[in-house]
C-alpha cells in the first residue's frame, strides 16, 4: 500500500508523543531551557557589566522580554534541526534506516514529513514555556507579540527543514553513524545574533547571516522588544524573505535527496 | 585481568573510536567552540569597552573550565546513550567489563577536546579584548585548578550517568544545572564579585574551588579563601567526588542493572 506524507507525519507524531510520555523529565526540562539561557545571559551580563548597555547596543527597550523570546527561538531552532537531521541519524544508529528507505515513499517527502511533528512541537513548547514571563513583563501585548513570534518561527521552519534535509543527506554519505552535523545549530545561532547585534560579527559572517532563516526570527523578536506594538509592516517583509528562503532551500534539498535516493538504493546505507 | 591490561584496552578502545569517528570528534570540538563564541560575544555586549581587559581573563578561563565540565557530562552521558542504543551494555557485562571502566575512558576524549578548543577560544577572546591582556600569572596554579576541575567534572558526569541508568533518562538531559553553574557556581565570575547571597551558593558548589584556583593562576588576584586552604579543599573535594561516583556506579550496577537490565529499547 503506498504511503503518503500524511501517513509518515502521523506515524512520527505518534512516535514523538510516546517518546515524550516515556521521557517525562526530558519533556519537563524543555520548559526550563529558555529560562536557563536567559538566567545565564542576564546573570552574567548584570554581574560583569550592565543591562542598560546591552539594551542600548542591541537596540531593545525590554531586554528581559527580548532575551526570553530570543532564547525560545534558540531552543526551537535546535529542536527543528535535530528533528529533521536526527531522524536519519537515529535510524542509522538503530539499523532501521535501510528498511525505512524501502518504504514506498520518496526519500525527500519521507525526511520532510518525519521532521515536521517535532518541528511543530518544539517551538510550541518553547513559546508556552516563556508565555508566563511574557505576561509578567508585557501583559497581554506580550502574549500577542509571542504568538506573532511563534507564527514567524513556524514560517522559518520551512527553510530550516530544507537546510536540515540537506545536512541529513550529507550525513548519509559520510561513513560515520554518528552526529557529525550538530555544529550546524550553534553556527546558525551564531550567525543569527541571538544574544547580540549581528553587526559585531566579521563582515563575511554578516553577509552569510542574510541567508540564515533564524536571523529573521531573531530580528522579529528584536522588533517586538523595541516597539510597544507589533510593527506589522516589518513583519510582512520578514515573512516574504522567509518564504523566498524556504523555496530556495527546499528546492535544493529536494534535488539533493532525489540524487541521494538513487545512490542509496544502489549501495544501501553503511 | 590486571589493571595495566584494562588500562591498555581502555586507551586502545577510545583512541580507536576517536580515529574511527574522526568527523564526529572534529564536529564536537567545533560545536563546543561555536556555543562558547555565542555566550562570550553575548556576555561581552554587557561590558563597557574600558572594562573588557579586566573581564577577559575571567571569561577565557571560566569558559575553559566550563568546557571541561560540560564536555565531561556530554561525553560520558552521550557514550552511555550510545552503548545502550547499540545494545553493547549486555555485551560488555557478559565479558565482565564494568560500565564505569568503560565510561571512564571518555576522559581521553574530554582532554583532547579541551586541548583542541583552548587555542581557538584564546584567539577569539584575544581578538575581542586586545593584545595587552595577561592570561597566565602562575602556570602551576592553573594546572592544579584544571586538574581538580577535570576530576570533579568526570565524577559528576559518571554520577549523572549512573542515575540515568537507574531512571532511564539520558544523563545529558539530567544536567540542567550546566548553564547556571557558569554564574552560580562561580566558574566565570570570581566569588568575591558575586552578591553576598550568591557567594554562599557558590561556596556550596564544588566547581567554584578549582575555578578560584585557576583564576588566581591567571591573574594573580587574591582568592576568596586563603590559597593553602583552597588547594587542600580542591584535593579533598575532587577525591571525595571521585570515590562517591565509583560507589554510586557500583551500587547501580550491582543492585539494579545486573538484576533488571538497562531500561532502554533502541532509544533511552
Amino acid at each position: 500500500m503506498p504511503s503518503s506524507m500524511i501517513d509518515v507525519f502521523r506515524a512520527q507524531l505518534h512516535s514523538s508523543i510516546y517518546w515524550y510520555k516515556n521521557n517525562k523529565w526530558m519533556f519537563f526540562s524543555m520548559f526550563l531551557w529558555p529560562y536557563l539561557l536567559v538566567g545565564v545571559m542576564l546573570g552574567l551580563g548584570a554581574l560583569i557589566g550592565n543591562i542598560s548597555l546591552f539594551s542600548k547596543r542591541v537596540g531593545v527597550v525590554d531586554p528581559a522580554f527580548y532575551l526570553l523570546s530570543a532564547s525560545a527561538v534558540a531552543t526551537s531552532s535546535v529542536g527543528i534541526v535535530d528533528a529533521v537531521a536526527g531522524f536519519a541519524l537515529y535510524n542509522r544508529w538503530l539499523g532501521t534506516l535501510n528498511y525505512i528507505f524501502l518504504t514506498p515513499i520518496r526519500e525527500a517527502k519521507l525526511m520532510i514529513a518525519a521532521g515536521i511533528p517535532d518541528s511543530i512541537i518544539t517551538p510550541l513548547i518553547s513559546v508556552v514555556a516563556v508565555a508566563p514571563a511574557a505576561l509578567y513583563f508585557e501583559g497581554l501585548m506580550g502574549e500577542l507579540k509571542l504568538t506573532a513570534i511563534l507564527l514567524i518561527m513556524y514560517m522559518s521552519m520551512i527553510p530550516l527543514i530544507g537546510l536540515s534535509v540537506l545536512a541529513a543527506t550529507a550525513l548519509l554519505f559520510v561513513r560515520e553513524e554518528s552526529n557529525i552535523i550538530s555544529s550546524i545549530t550553534p553556527f546558525i545561532l551564531l550567525l543569527s545574533g541571538v544574544f547580540y547585534p549581528v553587526s559585531v560579527l566579521p563582515k563575511a559572517l554578516q553577509a552569510l547571516s542574510t541567508y540564515i532563516p533564524t536571523r529573521y526570527v531573531v530580528d522579529a523578536a528584536k522588533l517586538a522588544a523595541k516597539y510597544s506594538s507589533m510593527p506589522w509592516g516589518w513583519i510582512v517583509i520578514i515573512l516574504g524573505i522567509l518564504a523566498a528562503l524556504g523555496a530556495v532551500y527546499n528546492g535544493v534539498a529536494s534535488y539533493a535527496v532525489t540524487k541521494a535516493e538513487v545512490a542509496i538504493r544502489r549501495k544501501g546505507v553503511d | 585481568m590486571s589493571l595495566l591490561i584494562k588500562l591498555k584496552a581502555l586507551i586502545y578502545l577510545h583512541a580507536l573510536r576517536t580515529w574511527r569517528f574522526k568527523y564526529s570528534f572534529i564536529n564536537s570540538t567545533i560545536n563546543m567552540g561555536l556555543w562558547m563564541a555565542i555566550f562570550i560575544i553575548g556576555a561581552l555586549i554587557f561590558v563597557p569597552s574600558s572594562e573588557i581587559p579586566e573581564i577577559a581573563p575571567y571569561m577565557f578561563w571560566g569558559i575553559i573550565l566550563w568546557t571541561i565540565l560540560s564536555s565531561s557530562v556530554w561525553s560520558v552521558g552521550g557514550w552511555a546513550w550510545f552503548i545502550l542504543s547499540l545494545g553493547m551494555y549486555e555485551e560488555h557485562t557478559i565479558h565482565n567489563t564494568s560500565l564505569i571502566s568503560l565510561l571512564s575512558g571518555r576522559a581521553i576524549t574530554v582532554v583532547t577536546d579541551t586541548i583542541l578548543i583552548t587555542p581557538v577560544l584564546y584567539f577569539l577572546v584575544r581578538k575581542l579584548s586586545g593584545p595587552s591582556v595577561t592570561y597566565v600569572s602562575s602556570p602551576a596554579a592553573i594546572l592544579g585548578g584544571l586538574a581538580a576541575m577535570f576530576v570533579m567534572a568526570l565524577s559528576y558526569g559518571l554520577t549523572l550517568s549512573a542515575i540515568s541508568f537507574r531512571i532511564g533518562v539520558p544523563g545529558t538531559l539530567l544536567d540542567i544545572s550546566n548553564f547556571l553553574l557558569l554564574v552560580l557556581g562561580g566558574i566565570a565570575i570570581p566569588i568575591s564579585k558575586l552578591p553576598e547571597a550568591m557567594r554562599y551558593i557558590a561556596l556550596v558548589i564544588p566547581f567554584s574551588y578549582p575555578s578560584e584556583l585557576t583564576r588566581y593562576g591567571a591573574t594573580g588576584a587574591p582568592t576568596y579563601l586563603p590559597l593553602p586552604n583552597l588547594a587542600i579543599l580542591n584535593i579533598g573535594i575532587a577525591t571525595s567526588m571521585l570515590v562517591s561516583a565509583l560507589l554510586i556506579y557500583r551500587r547501580v550496577e550491582n543492585s539494579y542493572l545486573r538484576k533488571y537490565g538497562p531500561r532502554a529499547i533502541g532509544r533511552m
